[in-house]
């Protein structure tokens, strides 16, 4: 081999390493998040397959009858004039995922006039959504938000929510004080434009509780992050509820 | 009504109840509510020449009732009937039900005092996240032309078997107020709850002595909205960072290049 050809190769085989690193980086950066999305969409089809076959068999036509007698309304009524007291619902006090050290308090929060979730500004908060269930409720999805960083207050505790590992606990201190134990199910970058808001905020089936943020590629202020980091845990087993 | 009226009544109704207890399928079934809207009258209540509502108290609401879509004979006789075939003091009016809507058929006054049943069609589609619906309906008498003043703004004005709404508001409470002739008739904060349609009903008579004017209200569900999306984040200093590994790499890299390019420029000469 020439020293011209040698000297080729190396060059050759160096401009692919500057390349390759920063191709494998990417790569391995796109690969931590979203390790088990395949089996979550696995298991939302079969979710999806099991409320398919619950559904009721069609019936053989009945002719209605001409006049359909009805039954005694024996119970449940109500006195209208007593103008009901707006409900008064008081926030979860705090959540904890241990194995990623984020341990932040909760505040309540609604809906921004932009639409979307409504965040406390500091990223040291999590805001739990109002207008959803409540995390131990029996059914939904209890929502807790928060900011992964501000720029008054800096990067907060949410950064490390890609970190989280299925299985990992999530614990919430109800308003009561009751404990609640969660056991992570899924951890998935969802590009916003895409995310699943229905599913997120879903109002019934079976309850989880889902903490979200913001990750992915930074687009600039005013902009916000391409990605949602979407944390889904339901009940860890023996647990209430 | 009488005991044995009842009874028997409870007798035909299993005969037929069989059928009745059929789920049918919720698409192919209406949503009905009951409202009393008449002062001082406990009555029955009579579909399809069956007691529905017995001893039904002024002001009451009935539970939602899941019915089959179709035309009910409504009629209300006075609570001390011997049956449904005693003399209507309401009726008997066909009200039609269409399946999927949800409806409250209540009886009231008209504008002259005399009784009648309005069935009214509740809206149920959804708000957005975070916002109820509030619908006023007039089941008053001698309540013609009366506005509807919403925490100090006015909705206009309506009369017996008129609406005002649904308006779509976020949660939260508001001050509802009747005014007749610029005096306020009736006042009360009402609740608006997120994905429900508040109704409000003025029933009563302004002009009985006392006044049996008064307000009464029911919640129905709505659809259910949810938030557009969640922000997250604004500074990007949470941004993914490039690990010093990448900048290892790619420098040994570079050296590697400089140090081949130059070899391969001196081995050109």
């Amino acid at each position: 081999m020439s020293p011209r050809t040698r000297a080729t190769a190396i060059l050759v085989a160096s401009v692919a390493l500057v390349l390759g690193s920063f191709v494998a980086w990417v790569m391995l950066r796109d690969q931590g998040v979203g390790h088990d999305l395949a089996q979550v969409t696995a298991a939302r089809t079969a979710v999806e397959d099991r409320s398919q076959r619950s559904e009721p068999r069609p019936q053989p036509p009945v002719a209605p009858p001409a006049e359909p007698a009805v039954a005694t309304i024996t119970g449940g009524l109500v006195d209208a004039t007593v103008i009901p007291a707006p409900a008064a619902v008081t926030p979860p006090q705090r959540v904890s995922i241990p194995s990623v050290g984020i341990d932040l308090p909760i505040i309540d929060t609604g809906v921004a006039p932009d639409g979307q979730m409504e965040l406390p500004d500091d990223p040291g908060l999590v805001g739990w959504y109002r207008f959803g269930p409540l995390p131990g409720d029996p059914t939904g999805s209890a929502v807790l938000g928060g900011h992964v960083d501000s720029i008054e207050y800096g990067v907060g505790p949410l950064s490390r929510l890609p970190s989280v590992q299925p299985g990992a606990d999530v614990m919430v201190t109800a308003a009561d004080g009751r404990l609640l134990r969660y056991q992570v199910r899924s951890v998935e970058r969802i590009y916003k434009a895409a995310l699943p808001v229905d599913r997120i905020f879903a109002p019934d089936g079976p309850h989880q509780l889902t903490v979200i943020t913001c990750g992915g590629r930074f687009l600039g202020t005013g902009l916000g992050y391409e990605d949602n980091i979407v944390v889904v845990a339901v009940p860890a087993q023996g647990a209430t509820p | 009504m009488r005991k044995t009226a009842a009874l028997l009544g409870a007798g035909a109704l299993m005969a037929t109840g069989a059928a009745l207890a059929l789920p049918a399928s919720a698409a192919d079934d209406a949503t009905v509510y009951i409202l009393h809207g008449v002062p001082g009258a406990t009555v029955d209540v009579c579909v399809n020449g069956s007691v529905l509502l017995d001893d039904f108290t002024p002001g009451t609401l009935t539970p939602a009732q899941s019915l089959p879509a179709g035309t009910y004979t409504v009629k209300v006789v006075a609570s001390d009937a011997a049956n449904c075939d005693a003399t209507a003091l309401i009726g008997p009016a066909d009200i039609p039900v269409e399946a999927g809507k949800n409806y409250t058929i209540a009886a009231h006054l008209k504008a002259d005092g005399s009784l009648t049943a309005t069935p009214f069609e509740n809206d149920t589609s959804a708000a957005p996240a975070g916002q109820g619906k509030v619908t006023v309906r007039h089941i008053a008498a001698n309540a013609e032309g009366v506005e509807v003043v919403a925490s100090g703004t006015s909705l206009g004005t309506f009369n017996n078997g008129g609406q005002i709404g649904p308006a779509s508001l976020p949660a939260g409470t508001i001050n509802a107020e009747v005014k007749a002739g610029g005096t306020v008739v009736a006042s009360s904060d009402v609740p608006v709850t997120a994905a429900k349609n508040t109704i409000v009903y003025a029933w009563g008579d302004p002009a009985a002595s006392p006044s049996t004017f008064a307000f009464a209200v029911q919640t129905v569900d709505l659809g259910h909205s949810a938030p557009s999306g969640v922000p997250g984040g604004e500074s990007g200093s949470a941004a993914a960072t490039v690990p010093g590994w990448v900048f290892a790499a790619a420098g040994l890299g570079l050296a590697g290049a400089a140090v081949s390019g130059r070899k391969l420029a001196t081995a050109k000469k």
